[in-house]
């Protein structure tokens, strides 16, 4: 017992140790120059927002802020969805951001009822635990932490997006062709979305003068899926490395978007996991 | 993976099945009105009946129960020789208000302070109010959670009938 | 794969530890546990704003069984959300079995492998805890040693990662408390001196608590070790009671804060006098930069480590606790008193049966900051407050026996809270309230009894005027049945003037409880203890069973 009891003092010792020992003061530099390994792999990041939520424009601008550092490398959606999207009837906050993909990524990934704005670094989840508890929705601090450990990883497959757009009658003829660099799973979904940039309309800020943004530049906006939110099933059950996979899509771009600042993001999900393993994007008009 | 833990759930009950239930105080540190640490294997009484009442200051029928059993609690000690530790879950937000709180209201238990609900936790006690009533053994012989006006009737039945096993 | 195995082996070990335990004189072990479930039905209505729910009935239910065997102790709790109330985080999903822990205890030495909750002093700088009824459990996982080397002197350590819903939270939490009460320590070297009988206690405590968090992050150079430290004094009398405690943490740039870089510091005072009949008591609390989490990028009730109640006085009635207030942890400066009179029996103001009365004050201010506009965010002075009232109330309450079978309850508030600042919301402003309550409970025979409360608000703000009824009819020991309209006929928009009637009856049985309620909940805040959860508005059936055992 004895023995014990010394035993355990040392632990407390070494305790003691641990935590005084364990002081990381910072004073400055508080930034480093961002490394932005090479590589092919690409990154999705998704910010979920809403106009109504006045403390999303801060997750917004560090969305735009990674976007500039990884220039390229980090593809940004922003998805408006939850309560905080919802319109008044008529004047200030009444334009409609919402899409049926939006709500049905809400309701997948219990958006609303977590809270915005929130986002997913590649529909990552935080553990890797994909079961039922999986939790991939994160904070916008730490998006750019998940960022730089995804950019780290392989890459399992190039996507290459090629396009013919007629500004005039406004059809889109969209080929996306999936080269596999090493085996891929049995379960895999291409999803292509058409994003918006640069909208102006409404905002809510909190501590922004004035609260109510007229003319806030809604970014990254996502306006519609091309396959449903979930996307096209890639057919054959193993996909072997130097496998290539070819998708074409066609479509009209509604008037309602400017083509000028419209371009397409297609990604391609492991169905089970919701792993988004690459995504590209292309803009309608060069 | 689930399901292995279901089965595990009801592997761990069955192995305890075989087990005697005996109602014991457990042994947990609590602090008392004076700061002290106070562990409750040294809840004694010298073989006479111990009630534990857990409340705290801003839970509404605790406090009425408390306050109705004071009334009595001079003549309950004259006939059974109990002693009542009424134990506060208060958090740090109202501990400090728990010695004013029982002085004003002249309440003569046993104080005792939970603010983690360390006893709460080991006696399995889930909203409170919640009262358990100890024989001169040390054994958990009643308990109630909640309190109803006239509760405390029962109680003393109780306790009275802990004293002459033929008074039931 | 090995978790299970080591899970298996651990609960497998239980009937062979209690068979060795059987051959010595401790005897057999003891099983216990409790048990607790919530369902609800939910139904749409459209003026409370009650939105429709798909699942139509949702479920929050656990199990606790706790084994004991002499010195040994072990446990677990199963926890199930099919799928969680309204209200509770989303994140809440599933079944598992959540919290299990084995305990060995030998004399002054206590070792605690699994889950443990546990608490530093007030809890400043460290509170691992649970709330079920909020859905706030940020239990440790690892290990906890508390140790007695010598009388008087009270040591704990733990380390461990932190609960997060169903998984634990990224930072491994370190910490280290020691509390040594004078009076103890005094007797092992004065043998003739009894602390018990001491006129004054003296009791001093320290903690440490340091985190470690990888710092991912590209961009930002973040300090991965991040320590507190807090420091607390306590001196008590027959009659007089004095404590106080300061906590300061290293720079620990998070989401909450903005990620500055500025030191965290927290400063507790209470002090109370108190005699039978009487008690005067005050408190005073400074916050600044103090929310302290064991992952960076939490948010809400999530992995917290420090503590930081609200001191103001925790209401009881609906419509006093209608705005509850929760501390700022980023910065608040506030205080609070309480004066209680207890008038005798046959006083002038007593009366026959005795007449005990409350007035209560408290207020809670933001702090006066300067912005550096750097990485430190701001300074704050240390002792003037800033210009917004984030809270204030002032309360008197009338607790009054009018005869054997009739006690009546007067109580008047008047309320200002910081809608916006509290809530961090925007567009609401102050509200300004003034409250009233009256309780009466009358008591027809010696386990049938009546009680009633007729509460109302005024305010001009937010929701404008409410009024609340409330009857209840109990029949000891089993059997309690009560009514409940919250009227809010004050509401500005006229259609939203809605009442939300509520019906309930419950059965208890020893230590069984059975609750059946129908009706509509109104929007607003649950609090127990001093922390709060939002619970949407709901309209519907509700059934609540818990049982100890």
């Amino acid at each position: 017992m004895k023995k014990m009891k010394n035993s355990s003092l040392l632990l407390f010792g070494i305790f003691v140790a641990f935590t005084f020992a364990a002081c990381d003061e910072i004073t400055g530099p508080y930034t480093e120059e961002v490394n932005v390994t090479e590589g092919g792999r690409k990154i999705l990041l998704e910010d979920f927002t809403g106009h109504n939520c006045g403390n999303c424009p801060p997750a917004g601008l560090e969305a735009i802020k990674l976007d500039s550092i990884y220039k390229g490398r980090v593809i940004v959606v922003a998805t408006h969805c939850s309560f905080f999207a919802d319109t008044n009837k008529t004047g200030k906050l009444s334009y409609n951001f919402k899409t049926p993909v939006g709500d049905e990524l809400d309701k997948f990934f219990n958006i609303e009822t977590a809270g915005l704005p929130k986002g997913m670094v590649n529909r990552q989840a935080v553990d890797g635990d994909y079961g039922i508890f999986s939790n991939r929705l994160l904070n916008y601090t730490a998006w750019s932490s998940s960022i730089a450990m995804e950019l780290n990883k392989k890459t399992a497959l190039n996507l290459s997006l090629s396009k013919s757009y007629d500004t005039l009658s406004r059809n889109l003829n969209l080929d996306v062709e999936i080269e596999y660099l090493e085996k891929g799973n049995i379960n895999q979904q291409l999803v292509v979305y058409l994003v918006e940039d640069s909208i102006i309309n409404w905002q809510k800020w909190y501590g922004h003068i004035p609260e109510n943004v007229p003319d806030f530049a809604h970014r990254h906006v996502l306006r519609t899926s091309l396959n449903g939110a979930w996307g096209d099933r890639l057919s054959g059950s193993v996909k072997s490395a130097g496998r290539i996979i070819s998708k074409s899509y066609t479509t009209t771009i509604s008037s309602k978007y400017k083509q000028k600042k419209c371009y397409i993001v297609a990604f391609v999900q492991n169905n089970l996991t919701k792993e988004v393993l690459q995504v590209e994007e292309i803009k309608l008009i060069e | 993976m689930k399901a292995k833990k279901i089965t595990l759930l009801f592997l761990f009950i069955c192995a305890l099945l075989s087990v005697n239930a005996q109602n014991k105080i457990p042994a947990v540190n609590v602090k008392t009105i004076d700061g002290a640490t106070f562990n409750t294997a040294n809840m004694v009484n010298d073989g006479k009946p111990i009630i534990i009442d857990f409340w705290a200051t801003w839970c509404k029928p605790c406090v009425q129960e408390l306050t109705a059993i004071a009334d009595l609690y001079e003549d309950w000690q004259k006939v059974t020789g109990v002693k009542i530790y009424a134990v506060s879950i208060d958090d740090a937000r109202n501990s400090a208000r728990v010695k004013p709180f029982v002085n004003t209201r002249g309440w003569e238990y046993e104080i005792l302070l939970d603010p983690n609900a360390d006893l709460k936790r080991a006696l399995n006690v889930g909203d409170i109010p919640h009262t358990f009533l100890i024989n001169g053994k040390g054994e958990i012989i009643y308990q109630h959670a909640g309190y109803a006006p006239g509760d405390e009737n029962e109680l003393y039945e109780k306790l009275l009938g802990c004293i002459n096993p033929e008074v039931k | 794969m090995k978790k299970v195995l080591a899970v298996t082996l651990f609960y497998l070990s239980f009937p062979f530890l209690a068979k060795a335990q059987e051959m010595n004189k401790f005897g057999a072990g003891e099983i216990h546990g409790n048990f607790q479930m919530m369902a609800q039905n939910y139904l749409v209505d459209s003026t409370i704003g009650a939105k429709e729910v798909s699942e139509k009935i949702r479920m929050n239910s656990f199990a606790n069984l706790n084994y004991i065997n002499g010195n040994f102790k072990a446990g677990m709790r199963y926890e199930s959300y099919e799928k969680a109330l309204l209200g509770f985080d989303p994140r809440y999903n599933g079944s598992d079995i959540t919290y299990r822990y084995a305990t060995y205890t030998n004399d002054d030495l206590e070792f605690t492998i699994g889950n443990y909750y546990e608490q530093f002093g007030s809890g400043l700088i460290f509170r691992s805890y649970e709330e079920r009824g909020l859905g706030i459990d940020n239990a440790m996982d690892g290990i906890r040693v508390k140790y007695k080397p010598t009388a008087g002197v009270y040591l704990k350590s733990v380390i461990g990662k932190q609960r997060f819903y169903f998984a634990k939270g990224e930072g491994i939490v370190r910490g280290l408390d020691a509390e040594f009460n004078l009076n103890e320590i005094l007797s092992t070297f004065l043998p003739e001196f009894n602390p018990e009988k001491a006129r004054y206690t003296y009791i001093l405590g320290g903690s440490m608590v340091g985190k470690y968090q990888a710092d991912n992050d590209p961009i930002r150079i973040l300090p991965e070790n991040v320590a507190a430290f807090a420091g607390r004094f306590n001196f008590i009398s027959d009659k007089f009671n004095f404590y106080t405690e300061y906590a300061y943490k290293i720079n620990d740039p998070s989401l909450t804060n903005g990620f500055i870089y500025k030191k965290g510091e927290a400063l507790f005072v209470s002090a109370n006098y108190s005699i039978k009949g009487f008690s005067l008591s005050a408190s005073a609390k400074r916050v600044d930069n103090m929310d302290f989490r064991s992952d960076r990028n939490a948010d809400v009730n999530n992995l917290t480590m420090s503590f930081l109640p609200a001191i103001s006085k925790q209401h009881t009635y609906a419509l006093p606790a209608f705005y509850p207030y929760a501390t700022q942890p980023l910065g608040e400066i506030g205080e609070q008193f309480e004066l209680s009179y207890n008038f005798k029996k046959g006083s002038m103001l007593g009366g026959k049966y005795g007449t005990l009365f409350t007035v209560n004050f408290s207020n809670a201010n933001n702090l006066d900051t300067t912005q550096t506009g750097n990485e430190q965010g701001y300074t704050a002075a240390f002792f003037t407050k800033g210009d917004i009232l984030l809270y204030s109330d002032l309360n008197f309450e009338v607790v009054k026996k009018i005869s054997p079978k009739l006690k009546t309850t007067y109580t008047y508030m008047y309320q200002v809270f910081n809608k916006d600042k509290v809530q961090n919301v925007s567009g609401y402003g102050t509200v300004f309230a003034h409250i009233a309550v009256f309780e009466m409970q009358y008591k027809i025979n010696s386990k049938k009894t009546f009680r009633a409360e007729l509460q109302s608000m005024r305010t001009k703000q937010d929701f404008g005027d409410w009024a609340v009824a409330l009857a209840e009819y109990t029949v000891s020991p089993h059997w309690f049945f009560a009514a409940l309209d919250q009227y809010n006929y004050g509401n500005a928009i006229v259609e939203k003037r809605a009442h939300y009637y509520s019906g309930s009856f419950g059965y208890t049985k020893n230590a069984t409880r059975f609750i059946v309620g129908y009706g509509k909940q109104r929007e607003g805040f649950l609090c127990v203890g001093g922390v709060c959860r939002l619970i949407p508005a709901s309209y519907g059936l509700s059934l609540s069973i818990s049982s100890t055992f």
